[in-house]
């Protein structure tokens, strides 16, 4: 079996700023007037309480479901557990694995909103940006998806984009002593 | 210790001298003192040269109001030309240099500028280069030398070593300017729960206050500050940003400042040197004061010529005298302050009031302290060339004319609030007559001006000011608080004299940044050139680096005088962003050279890299243009790939090309809509080849669409198109079909793309993947497959752009790299090699296929050859407007193939195709690509020609560049150069 080659491999770090191997990205879209049923189904599948609500995570055992569009939900976490096949009924809705497509940086909680706030208009401190708060934004130019976790912030971003924003994130960590905290 | 510094007294940490250079020479100030405060103290009164005429300039104000005394801080990459000296914070080792002056600033040559003075009249370039007989050749000519002889400072050419950075801010309230209406407001505002931002372009809080020496709240100003400041400090819920302007005001409450940083040359390396904010306020309180108006008088530009405000700063702040003795003139109360404070200084002091009487608390203050006043006298010129000797004063009309003898006079025309902020918002300012000043307008923007940004004079009612604008802000936002009143604007006891015009002798300054004159304006309005905004492109008046600020009001009271209507009528220019200068530096941001946009790379980009390939930008994206072999130049590497691949097998990273999964029961209708030919019936594991047109008919992308699943397709389109090509189908899907039950997803970062192509390409394929057959019953061309590579699900489809048997390898894109080199020993095996973009374009090109340049956005499917692939069942996009007949004409541009008529003949990109006989105009049409074929032996083109092939095929035209001068003859043959019957694509 082929060994994954992940993009910022090999690229130089920095300790709050790390990279998450092996996430696991599934979209779900629904249907024109399908979402409720749909986004019911994948929290019953994936045995989560609830649903998220626009611009916000619902998190399980093994993975969470994010709201990033009116029409879908990404699936994120770790590797599925085998007995989880992410599929959709034809009539509600579609699946697009993009595992591939979307890699996750790592921004610790001690500097996330500080240093993502040289980049993104989105308002990262707690008090705004709490815990499974999920929104879509330009980072360097570059459309990601930003997550809070309680560890941090987890940046998703376009895998061919990754090298750069991986860049940006460790060039910027690494001048951040010379600012006040925000 | 100097003459001009006082024993005692000022901000100053003298404790902590502070050493620094002007035009080389070495002086000495002390933390706190501005660069300008720092050169008074030394003496230092004449500074730089004037913009047009080179006339000698000192310092005349004590802030960002400042017109004259700009400078160039720093030398070589460092040099930051036309700083403000007066809101330069002096460090140490801080190097400043006048600047517009050869090759001495006290011996200028540039002076002889004057005795052209009668010429260089408002409009000069206007009536001197442009107009009936007059061509833009003679401005062309004279243009280098008129550059050199006027203007500002110069940037440096190297590249900035300095470091810069952007942050993104938000808060409840943003409150710009640290006055006591500022940090009223702020500190209310943060009181009541507010999450604040106070913005001071000092670096040091306050405002008029530190300045002040008048008891607020029956304690000291500087002691009323130290309160606030420390409370402010204390408070959790607000940002102090001192050394910060706010430069631009935007949509929704979007403020940009800018903080500067690094305070020292060589100090704090790893601080940037400014820093960008934006800021994302909820409501905004400007509180950012009002700037004193000069007056308008002969020779008022003179060094030694001061805003009185700025004299009593220097004198009490920064513990300077701008001279031993001083004449203030003036026309309002205020200026009563500052010749209090300077006569309690030690300075002899004498007050010229245009008015014929005054009284109240501030006459009485100034007659206490000695002060000698004058009413019903205005000043007509001031005397001395480079610096004051003294000024001539008279009646209104020019009767009673005697001399004054001083070293400095202090101008008080009265005071403009600063509402720039408000202006960019377009918010139109209202003349008050009764304080001859512009206050704020109306605006239904959570903004809000208090203090002396309002037209409130005093410091109390400015503090009053500041709470009320703190109390309305958090009320607004849901906080309750008792709201006070906002106090009205004014605050002098005696009405201000508006506009003094009087017998002007001399050259009298209306804008001296820009050297306009009271003359200049006259002409300029006589002229018909007499609204603001004609008058400020005729005469320059209110541009530079002032913007206006001490000029507008000015003018337009001449404007008004002259046109006999008053300044209301008169009307403002609008203020636009950026108030104060901002460097470019700071713009760019933090990440300025190859990092400045995103770098987009293939998961074969480190491999590719590896086996030496030659990377190009192709927008975003890196992408291996050749594999050089050694010192191999560009042209043959591409030629030796496509013999490689003609002849064997190659490998390319296609994985750029944009992929876009179209899925859902309506996929095939949708893509039925989108494509001009069929897709609904396309077969699952089949691929068709696909045009989309616009909604006006021309054409907009190309590429192959695969049916992989029953409610499942990719479709691919070319790299640049990939953005495009999905937010069009995104909005389709959005706006006009939301009842289908598709949903398009880009994918182009999920899948690794590899394009194999040669006659070999089989026997590269087949011992490396499994679960599929590969011969041509089992896999025909333009078939889809699923497989497996070294283990991992792989897609298969059999497209081939090169003429050549081929595929294309999909493979999840953390396995890219892998089955890369999987493919690459395979390939080497088979005598083949990987290939760049460059020869997979030039392999399309011989076979005929379109590579970019032909879809300019002006061609129809017919143009370019493809009219047979639209369907007549169905309706698509553009299916309509594309039979418009000016798109149906024959002699439209078509695509053709080209050859030279000269063996050994280059083509040129871009060339013009023309008649023999009819070298004119835009020709027949152009040639769009062009390649040296290896297999033909010769260069080959396509191009888009009037009539195409049907009226042109076999028949020779000219091509001509004439950018690069090249002209040669070209005959017009089928674009189809290799194997035309297919043979070799389903061998």
């Amino acid at each position: 079996m082929a060994k994954r080659i992940y993009p910022t491999e090999g690229l130089a770090t920095v300790s709050e700023v790390t990279y998450q191997p092996s996430t696991t990205v599934v979209q779900y879209h629904a249907w024109p007037q399908r979402y409720v049923e749909m986004a019911g189904t994948l929290a019953a599948q994936y045995k989560l309480s609830t649903s998220p609500t626009p611009g916000k995570a619902v998190c399980g055992a093994y993975a969470s479901l994010l709201r990033v569009h009116p029409q879908r939900l990404w699936l994120v976490g770790g590797d599925l557990a085998p007995d989880v096949k992410p599929d959709l009924p034809p009539d509600i809705g579609c699946v697009q694995d993009l595992s591939h497509a979307w890699h996750t940086i790592q921004v610790d909680s001690s500097i996330a909103s500080q240093l993502l706030n040289q980049f993104v208009s989105v308002n990262l401190v707690p008090q705004h940006f709490p815990v499974d708060s999920v929104a879509l934004t330009p980072l360097h130019g570059i459309g990601v998806v930003l997550w809070c976790r309680p560890g941090g912030i987890s940046v998703l971003t376009p895998r061919s984009f990754a090298q750069s924003i991986w860049h940006a994130l460790v060039e910027t960590r690494r001048r951040l002593p010379s600012q006040k905290p925000l | 210790m100097t003459a001009f510094r006082f024993e005692v007294g000022g901000a100053l940490d003298r404790d902590r001298p502070v050493e620094f250079s002007f035009n080389g020479r070495r002086l000495q100030g002390y933390t706190g003192d501005t660069l300008a405060s720092a050169l008074l103290a030394n003496g230092e009164c004449l500074v730089g040269r004037s913009f047009k005429y080179h006339r000698p300039r000192g310092i005349m104000s004590a802030g960002l109001e400042e017109t004259s005394a700009l400078l160039t801080v720093g030398r070589g990459a460092s040099a930051t030309p036309n700083t403000l000296a007066t809101t330069e914070e002096l460090c140490q080792g801080l190097e400043a240099y006048s600047q517009h002056c050869w090759p001495s600033l006290r011996f200028d040559i540039g002076v002889l500028n004057q005795l052209f003075t009668p010429f260089l009249g408002a409009g000069f370039y206007y009536k001197t280069f442009m107009g009936p007989g007059k061509t833009s050749r003679s401005w062309m000519f004279y243009e280098r030398f008129i550059r050199r002889a006027a203007g500002l400072g110069r940037a440096s050419r190297e590249p900035d070593p300095d470091r810069y950075e952007n942050v993104e801010g938000f808060c409840d309230l943003l409150v710009v300017g640290a006055g006591p209406a500022g940090l009223e407001a702020a500190r209310v505002a943060s009181g009541a729960g507010l999450n604040v931002i106070l913005v001071e372009r000092d670096f040091q809080l306050g405002g008029n206050l530190l300045q002040e020496t008048v008891p607020i709240e029956d304690v000291t100003a500087s002691a009323w500050l130290a309160s606030r400041e420390r409370d402010l400090r204390a408070s959790p819920n607000i940002r102090i940003l001192t050394r910060t302007t706010a430069f631009g005001i935007y949509d929704h409450g979007v403020v940009g400042l800018v903080e500067r940083l690094q305070r020292s040359p060589g100090e704090l390396d790893n601080t940037a040197r400014e820093r960008l904010w934006t800021i994302r306020a909820k409501r905004v309180v400007v509180a950012a004061g009002a700037i004193e108006r000069p007056l308008i008088f002969g020779n008022n530009d003179r060094p030694g010529v001061m805003l009185a405000s700025s004299m009593r700063s220097y004198a009490n702040r920064w513990a300077v005298a701008a001279g031993k003795s001083a004449v203030i003139v003036t026309n309002n109360d205020s200026a009563y302050i500052a010749a209090r404070d300077l006569a309690k200084a030690g300075i002899f002091t004498i007050l010229v009031d245009a008015r014929e009487k005054a009284s109240g608390s501030m006459v009485d203050a100034a007659l206490a302290a000695d002060v000698e006043v004058r009413f019903g006298r205005v000043p007509l010129r001031a005397k001395g060339r480079n610096g004051v000797t003294g000024l001539q004063i008279g009646d209104p009309n020019g009767g009673h004319a005697e001399i004054i003898r001083c070293d400095a006079i202090g101008m008080s025309g009265g005071w403009s609030p600063t509402q720039h902020l408000l202006s960019q918002r377009g918010v139109r300012p209202v003349w008050s007559d009764e304080l001859a000043a512009f206050l704020p307008g109306e605006t239904r923007e959570p903004i809000r001006c208090v203090g002396a940004a309002s037209g409130v004079w005093g410091n109390d009612e400015c503090r009053d000011s500041g709470r009320a604008g703190g109390a309305e802000a958090a009320i607004a936002l849901g906080k309750t608080i008792v709201k006070p009143g906002f106090p009205p604007a004014g605050g002098w006891d005696n009405p201000i004299r508006q506009h003094v015009l009087n017998s002007i002798k001399g050259k009298a300054f209306v804008d001296v940044q820009n050297d306009v004159t009271l003359g200049d304006i006259i002409l300029s309005t006589s002229e018909g050139y007499d609204a603001p905004e004609l008058l400020k492109r005729y005469t320059t008046l209110g541009m530079g680096t002032d913007q206006g600020r001490t000029s507008a009001v000015n003018a337009l009271a001449l404007i008004a005088k002259m046109r006999g209507r008053q300044i209301s009528e008169v009307g403002t220019t609008t203020f636009r962003p950026p108030f104060a200068p901002v460097s470019i530096g700071v713009l760019a941001g933090s990440d300025p050279g190859q990092r400045l946009y995103p770098t987009r790379r293939s998961p074969v980009h480190n491999a590719s890299i590896s086996q030496g390939a030659n990377m190009i930008e192709s927008g975003f994206w890196l992408r291996s243009q050749y594999f050089p072999q050694g010192a191999e130049s560009l042209e043959a590497g591409y030629q030796r790939e496509m013999r490689m691949v003609r002849r064997s097998v190659g490998i390319c990273d296609v994985s750029s090309f944009g992929k876009i999964s179209v899925q859902g029961p309506d996929a095939g209708e949708f893509l039925n809509r989108v494509y001009v030919n069929a897709f609904k019936s396309l077969p699952v594991g089949k691929a068709r080849y696909g045009v989309m047109l616009r909604d006006d008919g021309l054409a907009m992308d190309d590429g192959t669409c695969w049916r992989v699943g029953e409610f499942d397709y990719l479709v691919t389109t070319t790299t640049a198109c990939a953005g495009k090509v999905l937010s069009w189908l995104e909005e389709l899907l959005e706006t006009r079909w939301p009842d289908l039950r598709a949903s398009a997803t880009s994918v182009t970062e999920q899948w690794a793309a590899i394009s194999i192509a040669g006659p070999r390409s089989r026997e590269l394929l087949e011992p490396i993947i499994t679960g599929m057959k590969l011969d041509n019953d089992a896999f025909p061309f333009m078939g889809v497959r699923e497989g497996k590579i070294d283990g991992v699900d792989c897609r298969v489809a059999r497209i081939s752009f090169s003429g050549e048997l081929g595929y294309e390898v999909y493979v999840p894109a953390d396995f890219g790299e892998n089955t890369w080199n999987l493919l690459l020993t395979g390939v080497k095996g088979l005598g083949g090699g990987p290939y760049g973009t460059e020869t997979l374009d030039a392999l399309a090109i011989e076979k005929g296929h379109i590579v970019g340049g032909e879809l300019d956005g002006r061609s129809t499917l017919d143009d370019l050859g493809l009219g047979r692939m639209a369907s007549g069942k169905k309706p698509f996009v553009g299916s309509v407007m594309r039979r418009r007949p000016e798109l149906c004409n024959d002699n439209r541009a078509q695509l053709v193939g080209l050859v030279p008529v000269t063996d050994g003949e280059t083509f040129e990109v871009g060339s013009i195709l023309c008649q023999q006989q009819d070298l004119s105009g835009h020709g027949l049409g152009w040639v769009t690509s062009a390649i040296e074929s290896p297999s033909l032996g010769h260069w080959i083109g396509i191009g888009m020609l009037n009539g195409g092939l049907s009226k042109w095929e076999g028949r020779t035209l000219l091509a001509d560049n004439p950018i690069r001068g090249v002209r040669y003859l070209v005959k017009v043959v089928s674009p189809h150069f290799i194997d035309p019957e297919g043979k070799r694509l389903h061998g």
